[in-house]
């Protein structure tokens, strides 16, 4: 789900989310002489700084929409606890999933009765509209802006700026589309969205937002919680953490077991300097640190640790993430270059730079083997995953083109930059290493996204953000505006094929989901023969979690992240 | 009584006082280097951390050409080498005939190339930054010295602000802005050149001032003698008093100040390429090396402790050098 994940530096991007929990030290909430009770008080670790915000509208990182989506911020509907790799989604504030009777053009949710802010006062349909029309302010969004991303995709004839500088017109562009009557919303897209349900389950787009509660970007480190915790003291401070204690105005009965069974009495958020710290704790499992438990993989260097009573506490788990290079299809034009590039790239050699198998296995597409609807991609599974020079040689005919390789500056992405750099090499092609700062401004997304980027082929990963090949294919490679400066979607690469376009919207319009996912995989294919992407990998999660950690479950409706959910202190 | 001649006994002569011409009789004053150097000689540690900074700067030349003759591969990777958890296969971080010091985890490249290839990239800066700040800081402090009343207020008071600033926290925090002016403005190449640029001067522009301040020392206390006056008399230009009658009088601090600042500058410059400010891999120096390394004190610790012990090493050795020196040149100052 978060791609934004892969903008961290490479540590916590291997470590996905680290959750931190504060440990309580010293409270009766401890839990620790096994009462059986399941309140005792646990800690999320994560690497310091790994959030952008708190602010709904600006939180597009993956972990972390796993952690609020259970913990304070619920939505209209959720993805139950599950172990089942194709959960059904349920609903969540609103009454059911939502109701469409034109194929998913109009959606329409009624909401529950009895919902409460943390503050008392009750949360309305309005508040729904309100969270949207936040999610249209990029200054809100924080750079992010992938809510709006997809809603120019669906709903592209809106044209609205955020609650703060709209013009009655865009009032009444807005207005036209999303609409409240008593407890009932309707949302009127352009384009069918046929898994809207999904899409509000996985964003936090389509969240309400208290309007009295809006304070702008001064929100940023804000939240206002409808969900059972709150957090203590208001504000969340991206140095240190925060401390989630019970929110007294939640009601449990507006809510179900299979959602947030939210078992612990405080959930610490705690967080830890640097990742080999955290792992270092982890692995020692002394004290409080028995109650911790973090979303981020193990890093490699640690792998030779994960022996005996350790690997007893090692979870693994598929992963909803694939690893790829993204090609700029406006300096590599030839797709004779683009596939030799791809033909010489030797992916056993990237996974074991990488850390090896237990980090993923070669993958043929940007989409995840887990995913439903999942392929072999049928031209990219012919090539040889150890790289074939001779073949790449073959197809460049002779030439030796310069190319520039950019990708975020860690020592672990360093050394994946050396195996492509020599495989590349071998076939002939000259190439510079560009990588970039983990300070830098623009961050590694703002180089990568503009359209003027200065280097051929760049790092990329992708999770979908809701179970669906939809949230794959199209955002990456559906082609850009022609006025585009900067990628739409994820597509920045600038690929731009009509043919992939025309099946991305022939799979839109059609109303059979079977025909759908059949569409979608043949976009993919093509755009493989095309040369749009270099596959590498599909990634596999393997999480270290304290001793006293119960009900750690990494499932479907937290993109494969322990849920927040179910966890408790033993 | 006169025109008697001394009968030479057994045993050193005695200090022939009646002929002085040059060439008769045994020498057996000596001049102030030559006491020096006999003093320099006599300490047995220096002269094993004399050796050791000869060794490293002989290793630090032989490096390009072996990498250049393909011996030292830097750059090879050798995956091949690496067990499933991408760690070297074998004891001691993959230790063998062809890899003495092991292979890097993840990727396979051979250790030891990587630290002998970076300590000729760490010693070139060291040396060349070393150099810069020397200079600056010899002409600074003479010319402070010599003049005097303003001219002197106001490099002490340059001396003071620059010593005031946070150096590596400003380092970090503008290098991708001055990296931008270099390779833009500048016209120099981006990579390493750029990169290994931005940190000579940096470390140039930061480390002039303790020896400004010991030259400048030195000049007050020469400028009063007598030569000094003569050559003013004779009307001498103040540049010509600085360089031609100053700065041959201050050579023995100058060289001991030189021999301590090298290893500062060696440790500043792999913290700095530790915090990655400097050259950028693959090109590596002892500083990017351990960079990588650190992760993998637990798990590699031989890929751990080989910079590391290199750096200290080096550093121990240059300082016992610098110290060697300055009780040589100045044995009456208390250790």
């Amino acid at each position: 789900m978060t791609k934004k994940l892969f903008s961290r530096l490479g540590v916590t991007a291997l470590a996905g989310v680290v959750a931190v929990s504060l440990a309580a030290c010293g409270t009766s909430t401890e839990g620790g002489e096994d009462t059986g009770a399941k309140n005792g008080a646990v800690t999320y670790l994560e690497v310091a700084g790994i959030y952008d915000g708190v602010d709904p509208a600006a939180v597009y990182l993956g972990t972390e929409i796993a952690a609020f989506r259970r913990l304070v911020y619920r939505g209209l509907t959720a993805l139950p606890i599950t172990d089942d790799p194709n959960p059904e989604v349920q609903a969540d504030l609103a009454t059911d999933t939502g109701t469409t009777d034109d194929g998913g053009l109009t959606w329409t949710y009624t909401i529950k009765d009895g919902l409460k802010w943390e503050d008392g006062s009750d949360l309305t349909a309005e508040d729904f509209l309100y969270g949207l029309k936040r999610a249209y302010d990029s200054d809100l969004t924080n750079g992010t802006g992938v809510g709006t991303t997809y809603l120019a995709q669906y709903a592209p004839s809106v044209d609205y700026a955020g609650p703060f500088v709209s013009t009655p017109e865009q009032d009444a562009s807005f207005a036209e589309h999303f609409s409240v009557e008593g407890n009932t919303i309707t949302y009127k897209f352009d384009v069918p969205w046929p898994d809207f349900p999904l899409a509000a389950a996985g964003l936090f787009t389509t969240d309400p937002y208290q309007e009295s509660f809006d304070n702008g970007t001064q929100n940023l480190w804000k939240i206002n919680s409808n969900g059972p915790y709150k957090l203590e003291g208001g504000d969340f401070d991206n140095n240190v953490g925060g401390k989630f204690v019970r929110n007294e105005n939640y009601d449990p009965a507006t809510d179900s077991k299979d959602l947030r069974e939210a078992l612990p009495d405080v959930v610490n958020f705690e967080w830890v300097a640097d990742p080999d710290t955290l792992y270092n704790r982890l692995v020692a499992d002394a004290g409080d640190d028995q109650y911790a438990w973090t979303s981020g993989n193990i890093p490699a260097n640690f792998y030779s640790q994960i022996t005996g009573p350790v690997a007893d506490r090692a979870v693994e788990s598929t992963s909803p993430y694939t690893r790829f290079l993204m090609i700029n299809s406006l300096t590599l034009t030839d797709p004779d270059v683009r596939r030799a590039l791809i033909v010489a790239t030797n992916k056993t050699g990237v996974i074991q730079a990488w850390g090896g198998d237990h980090f993923g296995t070669p993958g043929t597409s940007i989409i995840a083997s887990a995913l439903p609807g999942w392929v072999e991609n049928p031209t990219n599974a012919a090539d040889n995953p150890d790289g074939d020079a001779e073949a790449a040689k073959a197809l460049l005919k002779g030439a030796t083109p310069a190319i520039t390789y950019a990708f975020a500056d860690t020592p672990i992405n360093q050394a994946v930059a050396a195996v492509l750099q020599e495989s590349w090499q071998a076939a002939g092609f000259v190439v510079t290493l560009n990588p970039i700062a983990p300070d830098a401004t623009p961050g590694y997304y703002g180089q990568v996204s503009q359209k003027e980027k200065g280097f051929d082929v760049f790092m990329a990963g992708w999770a979908s953000d809701w179970a669906s090949l939809f949230a794959v294919v199209s955002p990456i490679l559906y082609s850009n505006p022609a006025d585009a400066t900067a990628g739409v979607g994820f597509n920045y690469g600038f690929y731009s094929n009509p043919e992939v376009d025309a099946l991305i919207d022939e799979a839109t319009n059609s109303t059979d989901p079977a025909e759908q996912v059949t569409l979608l995989q043949q976009a993919d294919a093509l755009a493989a023969e095309d040369g749009a992407y270099v596959p590498l990998l599909n990634q596999k999660n393997w999480f270290l979690h304290g001793s006293k950690i119960g009900g750690f479950l990494p499932d479907a409706a937290s993109s494969y992240y322990p849920d927040f959910g179910s966890i408790y202190a033993k | 009584m006169s025109n008697v001649t001394m009968v030479p006994l057994a045993g050193p002569p005695a200090p022939d006082t009646e002929s002085r011409e040059p060439g008769t009789g045994p020498v057996t004053s000596r001049s102030p280097g030559r006491l020096a150097w006999d003093r320099f000689r006599a300490d047995k540690k220096t002269i094993a951390a004399a050796i050791i900074v000869l060794l490293t700067v002989i290793l630090a030349i032989l490096a390009p050409i072996l990498v250049a003759t393909g011996v030292l591969m830097p750059y090879k990777l050798n995956q091949n080498l690496l067990d499933d958890i991408s760690l070297p296969v074998g004891a001691f971080g993959g230790i063998s005939w062809d890899h003495p010091l092991g292979v890097e985890p993840g990727i396979g490249r051979d250790v030891l190339a990587r630290i002998w290839y970076g300590l000729t990239f760490s010693i070139t800066i060291s040396l060349t930054a070393a150099i810069i700040s020397m200079v600056i800081g010899v002409v600074l402090g003479i010319i402070a010295g010599t003049s005097g009343g303003w001219v002197d207020a106001i490099i002490g008071r340059i001396i003071d602000l620059v010593l005031s600033f946070p150096q590596t926290l400003m380092l970090l925090a503008l290098s991708a802005t001055m990296l931008a002016f270099i390779t833009g403005t500048l016209k120099i190449p981006a990579g390493d050149l750029a990169q290994a640029f931005y940190v000579t001067a940096v470390l140039a522009v930061f480390g002039w001032m303790g020896i400004a301040r010991i030259v400048r020392g030195q000049v007050l206390s020469l400028r009063e003698r007598e030569f000094v006056e003569a050559a003013k008399l004779f009307g001498a230009s103040k540049p010509r008093i600085w360089f031609r009658e100053m700065l041959p009088n201050l050579w023995a601090p100058i060289l001991v100040q030189f021999t301590l600042m090298l290893p500062a500058y060696i440790s500043a410059e792999a913290a700095l390429s530790y915090l990655g400010v400097s050259i950028q891999e693959p090109t590596p120096t002892l500083g990017n090396v351990m960079r990588v390394s650190i992760s993998y004190a637990q798990a590699d610790p031989v890929f751990f402790l080989a910079p590391a012990v290199i750096i200290v090493i080096i550093v121990v050795a240059f300082n016992l050098v610098g110290d060697g020196l300055r009780d040589a040149l100045d044995p009456r100052s208390n250790r």
